[in-house]
């Protein structure tokens, strides 16, 4: 082939509409249908906001590290964040008996706590593993847990999402596949269980952590979006109720 | 004044003279109707001391073999609220109040009795149990007490040590098996249950005992 003959090709390709062609598949790749998770790309920076603002999610210095694996750790944290115990965690001051937990660990106290009161195990009797990765079976039980679901457990993960309404079938199914499940992930399922029903309640999560543990400000949850104060119920006249309603008060925290 | 026309009148005025001598009771003022109800009044509601905790089913780690059953199937734990409150705007009248929640059902009951053991454990506890009924409730401002759907009853059991301080909660239930059926009261019943003692809140003092 002749250096005169490939420069004409090119001409024809370059008439043709080739990179015309080329930047459509581009824009088209770039501006596809978001995934729920798994596709690696940081998409719930703005629920993340969300998390931090209500006191349920912190970052580092360095921001939320969204693309970052998430630990076991950090799901223990998590997980006493969304059931409203993280204060109670630190208060309780649980040791720990993981020989890879040292009581400096940033984690010690949620992991020996939520270990004492049964929601997290060992990898083994003696070892935590703190800083191994959790996956999103693992992550959605938890979630499932804080919910009320306590029988919960991460080989069934995906039939426990459909009987609580905590995610699609097709959104849980693509978390539980994942083969690395990083903090963004996390963000999607525990934003989502925020506005999930309690096991056997009227009430949401959140509106539960505002109401009933005050462990999350009604004025952040207002400000969420993902909180209505509910109009004020009518007194009853019921005696009963009303010595029930001034017991449940005067628990309050 | 003829005495066959006297004496009537005489027992009229001792009849009347013994009514007005007679002390009246509260419950006295609304005496027991037909169906053996009795009221007396009150207005308000002072706390005294409040508790919640968690039970569970002692059957609770009976194999669960899918996710429905694990959901549906009943090893949930019993939530009870329980607590001491003053009645009235004089705080006279104490009343012991509880309600055993699980899911969406849910029994409520008043004291009517309890007993003392001020030396359980060679004198280092007390031991308070106090036995409440469900047919003893609170309708508008009066206390009643309608036991026609059976009798059916809540022993709570308090061990504290001397400085008041909450050392073991046990919970247990007895149906007369009387009246409609009530399949949340019979399960309570037939199961026996153990308080998680971690799961205790409380607030204001229990009572140490007389």
């Amino acid at each position: 082939m002749s250096r005169n003959t490939t420069k004409t090709n090119y001409k024809h390709l370059w008439k043709s509409g080739l990179p015309a062609l080329l930047v459509l598949i581009l824009i088209f790749v770039l501006s596809g249908p978001v995934a729920f998770g798994g596709t690696g790309a940081i998409q719930h920076q703005e629920q993340a906001a969300v998390l931090q603002q209500l006191q349920l999610f912190q970052g580092s210095t360095q921001g939320f590290d969204l693309d970052k694996v998430f630990t076991r750790a950090q799901g223990s944290v998590m997980l006493l964040r969304l059931l409203g115990w993280e204060d109670e965690a630190l208060k309780a001051g649980v040791k720990t008996n993981f020989s890879d937990v040292q009581a400096s660990h940033w984690a010690a106290s949620s992991i020996a706590y939520a270990n004492s009161k049964g929601l997290v195990k060992g990898v083994s009797g003696t070892r935590f593993a703190p800083n191994e990765t959790m996956n999103g079976a693992q992550f959605i039980t938890l979630s499932l847990r804080a919910l009320g679901y306590t029988a919960a457990e991460p080989g069934k993960a995906l039939e426990w999402c459909g009987i609580s309404g905590l995610l699609a079938d097709g959104e849980a199914a693509e978390l539980i596949g994942q083969k690395v499940f990083l903090r963004d992930d996390m963000v999607a399922i525990a934003y989502k269980a925020l506005s999930t029903k309690m096991y056997n309640s009227d009430k949401t999560l959140l509106q539960k952590l505002v109401e009933e543990d005050g462990s999350v400000s009604k004025a952040a949850a207002l400000a969420s979006g993902l909180y209505k104060e509910q109009p004020a119920a009518a007194v009853s006249n019921d005696p009963m109720d009303q010595i029930e309603a001034a017991l449940r008060q005067a628990l309050k925290p | 004044m003829k005495w066959h026309y006297r004496l009537p009148m005489i027992a009229a005025l001792l009849l009347y003279g013994l009514f007005c001598l007679t002390p009246v009771s509260a419950e006295e003022k609304s005496p027991a109707d037909a169906s053996g109800k009795l009221t007396y009044e009150f207005n308000e509601i002072h706390v005294l001391y409040a508790a919640e905790f968690l039970a569970y089913p002692e059957t609770a780690a009976l194999k669960k073999e899918t996710v429905t059953d694990s959901v549906y199937s009943s090893s949930e734990p019993l939530h009870v609220l329980y607590g001491v409150v003053s009645l009235g705007a004089g705080g006279d009248r104490k009343e012991e109040f509880i309600r055993v929640g699980e899911g969406s059902e849910f029994t409520r009951a008043l004291s009517v009795g309890g007993s003392w053991d001020n030396y359980a454990t060679g004198g280092e506890y007390r031991v308070m149990s106090t036995e409440f009924a469900t047919g003893k409730t609170l309708e508008g401002t009066s206390v009643v007490k309608d036991y026609s759907a059976g009798w059916k009853t809540i022993k709570l059991t308090r061990t504290l040590d001397y400085a008041g301080q909450m050392k073991g909660l046990a919970l247990s239930f007895k149906w007369d098996l009387a009246g409609s059926a009530d399949s949340f009261f019979a399960k309570l019943a037939s199961t026996s249950y153990t308080v998680d003692m971690d799961s205790l809140k409380q607030v204001g003092q229990q009572e140490v005992g007389p």
